[in-house]
């Protein structure tokens, strides 16, 4: 007896185990039609358009969503292992400049050409009114691999009180003037601080370098070379040296400062600049989130190109759906979803010029902003890594150099020189050709 | 006399090396049993590990999965010769593990004899101390790096109505690593307070009163009388918490990042980053088996300890 019981529970087991997995391979097999899986990253402007108008889109023509929305911490483990070879997880994913070299080199994502010339050879108006940047977001090989969707473009954002209670007439409009207008204003002794930035904490410390590598001329691909420029230039050096003159003026603890950190310095009137992506900006505006939401202004920066934090859309190579995740990602960048999401304070920013043709948007975003905004995404560089998987070890690697610069045990020259080094060293390792 | 004995011994022997069929029966329903357990963690251990210790003598990265190549022990070779990060991350482990397992040792057995007394609001006190674990490593960390912030955090702000200067607890190479310490105590030490608690309810009051009666005072009985009743207990408490202490990710993670620069970095979070950061797989497979051996040498050192206190 005690024999056929222990059978029985034995196969009871096995049972188990087979109707969990029969259960989650009906799942993947709905019927409703088609079925999309989306990868998105958690922000307020990506929440709103995954919830609201894919969503909307979605139940209009009776196909399923199911729409992962993934915090920003680990979205890259999360995406690389979910779209690994043999696995495909995803139809549609957010992508940024990080992902693109990984994603690319091992062929998960396939080229949106043909897709693009589609739209430009019939003359749609989602092609007319998107941005030109958006569309090259990321080129290789002189194929297209994504779309842009939120363009947290590289802006100053700054406090007026602060600004004024230091006799400040002029917004700066280089690196070099926010450094001079950030001395002027610092003074710690009473708490108040001439910046506000990413520092030390993850990988942050390499976007404020970035941002004055990307004004001072920096690109990873230059004209003329076969591969990507690393730290052998003058403006590598410039950046690090602005860096370094950066933190002079920030917050004492800004070294394990991350952007919510940095974020918090300027809401609570701590710190009077930062230069970041516009979209951060939200949270400056909202009155619920500060009480000195009236006291923010916002510029464009002039410069060679602009820093610009681009979350685009890009396709699996491996769905079925192909067609459908193209519309997808047109009815995220679309004139309309663009507008509504900015008339409803949900978004900042987009890659579409015919919404900043609409004064409608000035009713609910300050003009300073719309003006900045407009000004850094037409010429924003969204590639601030280069497009390698060897991306993310390299700028482990530069945040580790960066640091030791700003603490002073090695001088900018020094860190130029080993972050070179070290670089060389990764691309040799892995046999990847790089420009001498 | 004897020989009845040897007979006996026999008859036994015979009964255990050939039992009756009911007994039989049960053995091998036991073994059927078994199986199902042994196969899941068979599964979920033991293979991941072998593949673990397979890729490490191989060049995997995420975008070469089925072109990775056997390289041998170049991946040992360059961590012992080449990686100038996994020294320090040695260091930084070595630290953090000191720190964090002595103090939670410590305060550990200090709460574990006071809510081992007998007072108003005792049960209530244990209860309380508990919420700390109860509490997940991420949410915790995350509560900490506000309050420990520098410019802004509430901690900083007492010790400043307090008259101290500010501390910059998460950005200062030396104080980020007492910052994790102390974070760690806050959210490890009720785990050693109820290993150690019991422990110290099940010593036999008979021990304490003899003690007593023989003039011992409380630091006697304490060290002299309960400490060795008990250290089994405390060796494995220890245990516990340096295989946790090593492979410690999700707080150091979330509070400090590994920084400021490589500050916090301990080996864990660096084969981590190798391995799911940079996608470098076959090499952060390398750091990982590292790590386990660590790991094993430890536990074996203090289960060997254990073992004597036992026989003891």
């Amino acid at each position: 007896m005690k024999k056929i019981l222990s059978l029985i529970l034995v196969l009871v087991l096995c049972l188990g185990f087979t109707a969990v997995q029969a259960a989650t391979d009906a799942s993947a097999l709905d019927p409703t039609g088609v079925e999309l899986n989306i990868l998105i990253c958690t922000q307020v402007q990506n929440d709103d358009l995954a919830n609201t108008y894919l969503q909307k889109f979605a139940d209009e023509y009776g196909i399923k969503l199911n729409i992962e929305l993934a915090a920003s911490t680990g979205y890259t483990d999360m995406l690389s292992l979910a779209m690994a070879e043999d696995v495909q997880g995803y139809d549609l994913v957010m992508v940024n400049s990080n992902h693109w070299g990984t994603l690319i080199d091992a062929g998960w994502i396939m080229p949106l050409d043909d897709f693009i010339h589609a739209e430009a050879e019939a003359g749609t108006d989602w092609y007319k009114g998107i941005m030109t940047a958006a569309l090259d977001a990321c080129v290789i090989d002189g194929q297209r691999w994504s779309v842009a969707y939120s363009a947290g473009v590289g802006i100053l954002m700054y406090n007026k009180t602060m600004m004024e209670e230091a006799g400040i007439a002029e917004i700066p409009t280089t690196i070099d003037e926010v450094l001079a207008t950030a001395a002027k204003v610092n003074d710690p002794a009473n708490g108040k601080y001439g910046l506000s930035f990413r520092g030390g904490m993850e990988r942050g410390i390499t976007i404020p370098w970035l941002v004055n590598w990307l004004y001072e001329g920096g690109t990873w691909y230059p004209e003329n070379a076969d591969n990507f420029a690393i730290f052998n230039t003058d403006a590598a050096l410039k950046a690090t040296q602005q860096l370094v003159d950066m933190y002079n003026y920030a917050p004492e603890g800004i070294h394990s400062y991350a952007w919510q950190e940095a974020m918090t310095a300027m809401q609570q009137g701590m710190a009077a600049m930062w230069v970041d992506a516009a979209t951060l900006a939200v949270n400056l505006l909202d009155p619920e989130q500060t009480s000195l939401y009236e006291q923010f202004g916002f510029a464009a920066l002039d410069g060679v190109s602009s820093w610009g934090d681009g979350w685009c859309f890009s396709i699996g190579s491996g769905t079925e759906h192909p067609e459908w995740c193209w519309e997808l990602i047109k009815v995220a960048t679309s004139y309309d979803t663009a507008l509504d999401q900015i008339m409803r304070g949900t978004a900042i920013s987009c890659y579409r010029s015919d919404v900043y043709a609409n004064e409608e948007i000035y009713t609910v975003l300050p003009e300073d902003l719309c003006h900045a905004v407009e000004k850094s995404a037409a010429m924003a560089n969204i590639v601030y890594w280069p497009l390698i998987s060897q991306s993310v070890e390299i700028a482990t690697e530069m945040k580790n150099t960066l640091y030791a610069a700003l603490t002073g045990q090695i001088t900018p020259e020094a860190a130029c020189e080993e972050m070179q080094a070290t670089t060389i060293d990764i691309l040799e390792r892995d046999g990847v050709a790089y420009q001498k | 006399m004897f020989q009845d004995a040897i007979r006996k011994g026999k008859r036994k022997m015979q009964r255990i090396s050939n039992p009756p069929q009911g007994i039989r029966s049960d053995r091998w329903s036991y073994r059927l049993l078994i199986w199902p357990s042994f196969f899941v963690l068979f599964a979920l251990t033991v293979v991941p590990l072998f593949i673990n210790f397979y890729l490490s003598f191989t060049n995997t990265t995420i975008t070469t999965l089925n072109k990775a190549k056997f390289i041998g022990l170049d991946n040992y070779i360059r961590i012992f010769t080449k990686d100038k990060y996994f020294g320090q991350a040695c260091l930084v482990t070595l630290k953090l593990v000191l720190g964090t397992v002595s103090v939670q040792v410590f305060f550990g057995m200090l709460v574990a004899l006071l809510w081992n007394m007998d007072f108003i609001g005792v049960r209530a006190c244990r209860v309380l101390h508990l919420v700390p674990m109860m509490i997940m490593g991420i949410v915790s960390a995350f509560i900490w790096r506000m309050l420990l912030n520098t410019d802004m955090g509430i901690i900083n702000y007492l010790l400043k109505n307090l008259g101290f200067s500010n501390l910059n607890w998460l950005g200062d190479e030396q104080l980020a690593v007492v910052s994790v310490i102390l974070v760690n105590l806050w959210g490890g030490t009720p785990f050693v307070t109820i290993i150690l608690l019991t422990a110290l309810q099940s010593v036999d009051s008979s021990y304490l009163e003899a003690a007593v009666i023989d003039g011992a005072d409380k630091f006697q009985i304490f060290f002299r009388v309960i400490l060795p009743i008990i250290k089994p207990t405390v060796l494995l408490a220890v245990m516990f918490r340096l295989m946790d202490a090593i492979r410690q990710f999700d707080l150091i993670d979330s509070l400090t990042y590994g920084g400021p620069g490589t500050a916090t970095t301990q080996l864990n979070l660096y084969a981590y980053s190798v391995g799911f950061g940079q996608w470098r797989m076959g090499y952060g497979a390398a750091l990982a088996t590292i790590i386990m051996f660590i790991i094993l040498i430890c536990s074996s050192i203090l289960m060997n300890q254990i073992s004597r206190s036992n026989t003891l």
